[in-house]
């Protein structure tokens, strides 16, 4: 069985027309056929939040969507998320606040936190950990990714 | 439906994808035909209906979670459905999926359990409208005969009644695929000393989500005080729970968390 389906989707900001195999993952065709490896491959069974990218501004684990079901969505990836050479508030905060270590969680992390405030920039801090609560670090105890967070937050709200 | 009758066997419906690729994925599922329905109109909408609610099927959880009306009408259904999975979970996985996958597990269950709901099944020999009480027949198994879910319909709700949701999980966070979980919806009487209505669903207890009627009957028409609190307790525990040992908790242990957890839920429901 070859079938496969040709989609229309618009990946950081740019159009791309691709053909994909029906059981092939959103995560597989943006890290091995697009390269966009920043979306970490992890548990594969929506556990970890590694692979988290946000479809049309709601983070989704890539690893759960298949390809072909993100035919006319947008899909941001850690790739897409900087602009013009300056990193995104949350990528810089989290430089700030120490909370990358090993570095796998991070994308997901981010892309989790940014996906959050995108909705809800008054989110508080019990906010936060339940939007955080499916993005696993093994590596940092969680203290400082939620300091980050927080502080992208007080910022975008106007330092109150 | 048409497609479904042309397709027959080996063709499973696609909806958010958060079970279905997870089975694919570890070949529980082989060689199938998947049919996305997440995108037939009026599955994705949710409506307010008279004093209740009609969810489409395919309305994902956190959305239904996070809607102001089901906050307001219904905050049992909200509580329960925020902490059905993480964020990233919630905002795939519908709300007809999680019953479809018929999970004795099923965090949406044992809420709509609780409230009464009924689901609408249509299929080619048309549309036929079942309690959820009836729509589960065992693990991952439902009454769907070629049918599709389409809505899920949730009655009104007596104003003075007032609900609550626990679930209890190894890591205390909304991924936890639950241990029990327990949803009770109880009125009392308007000088709030007798429980005229008291609804409790159990989950994680038995092949299915289930009522636990035993409990639910002993205290209909009683005093609300510790002792009667304490006795639909134990029935729930010993007459009501049938659970299983597996790799999430004992049978023993299950039971003793039902009973603690119903009697913690009466007692706050208790609260004048």
């Amino acid at each position: 069985m070859n079938i496969t389906h040709n989609i229309r989707v618009i990946i950081n900001g740019q159009t791309r027309e691709i053909s994909v195999a029906p059981n092939e993952t959103l995560q597989d065709l943006l890290r091995y056929r697009l390269g966009l490896v920043g979306t970490k491959s992890g548990c594969e069974t929506g556990d970890c939040g590694a692979c988290t990218v946000i479809v049309d501004g709601k983070a989704v684990n890539s690893c759960l969507v298949l390809a072909v079901e993100s035919n006319g969505s947008s899909v941001t990836t850690i790739e897409g998320i900087s602009s013009n050479g300056e990193l995104h508030p949350l990528q810089q905060a989290f430089i700030d606040h120490g909370a990358v270590q090993c570095g796998f969680c991070t994308p997901g992390m981010i892309l989790a936190a940014k996906s959050l405030l995108d909705e809800d920039p008054n989110a508080n801090e019990k906010d936060i950990r339940l939007a955080l609560a499916g993005n696993l670090c093994r590596c940092t105890g969680y203290v400082s990714i939620l300091k980050a967070v927080a502080a992208v937050g007080k910022t975008l709200r106007g330092g109150k | 439906m048409s497609l479904m009758e042309k397709l027959d066997g080996g063709v499973s419906l696609l909806a958010g994808g958060t079970d279905l690729l997870v089975a694919m994925k570890d070949g529980r599922l082989r060689h199938r035909t998947l049919v996305d329905i997440k995108h037939i109109s009026n599955l994705g909408a949710m409506r307010p209906e008279d004093a209740g609610l009609c969810l489409g099927a395919a309305v994902n959880t956190r959305t239904i979670a996070r809607s102001p009306l089901v906050k307001e009408r219904f905050p049992l259904l909200s509580q329960a459905l925020a902490v059905l999975g993480s964020m990233q979970i919630g905002n795939r996985a519908t709300i007809g999926g999680n019953l479809a996958n018929a999970s004795p597990a099923a965090d949406s269950a044992p809420a709509l359990l609780a409230l009464e709901a009924s689901v609408k099944l249509v299929g080619p020999q048309g549309e036929r409208l079942v309690p959820l009480e009836n729509f589960f027949s065992g693990p991952g198994k439902t009454v769907l005969e070629r049918e599709l879910l389409t809505e899920i319909h949730v009655p009104s709700a007596p104003d003075q009644g007032r609900g609550v949701f626990y679930k209890l999980g190894p890591r205390g966070a909304p991924e936890d695929i639950c241990i029990v979980s327990v949803a009770v919806f109880a009125v009392p009487d308007a000088s709030k000393r007798i429980w005229t209505d008291v609804r409790i669903a159990l989950g994680a207890v038995a092949p299915t989500p289930i009522r636990a009627r035993n409990a639910e009957k002993a205290l209909l028409g009683q005093l609300i005080e510790g002792r009667t609190v304490e006795d639909a307790a134990r029935l729930a525990a010993e007459k009501d729970a049938r659970p299983i040992s597996d790799i999430r908790g004992s049978a023993s242990y299950r039971r003793a968390m039902v009973k603690i957890l119903v009697a913690r839920a009466l007692e706050q429901l208790s609260e004048r």
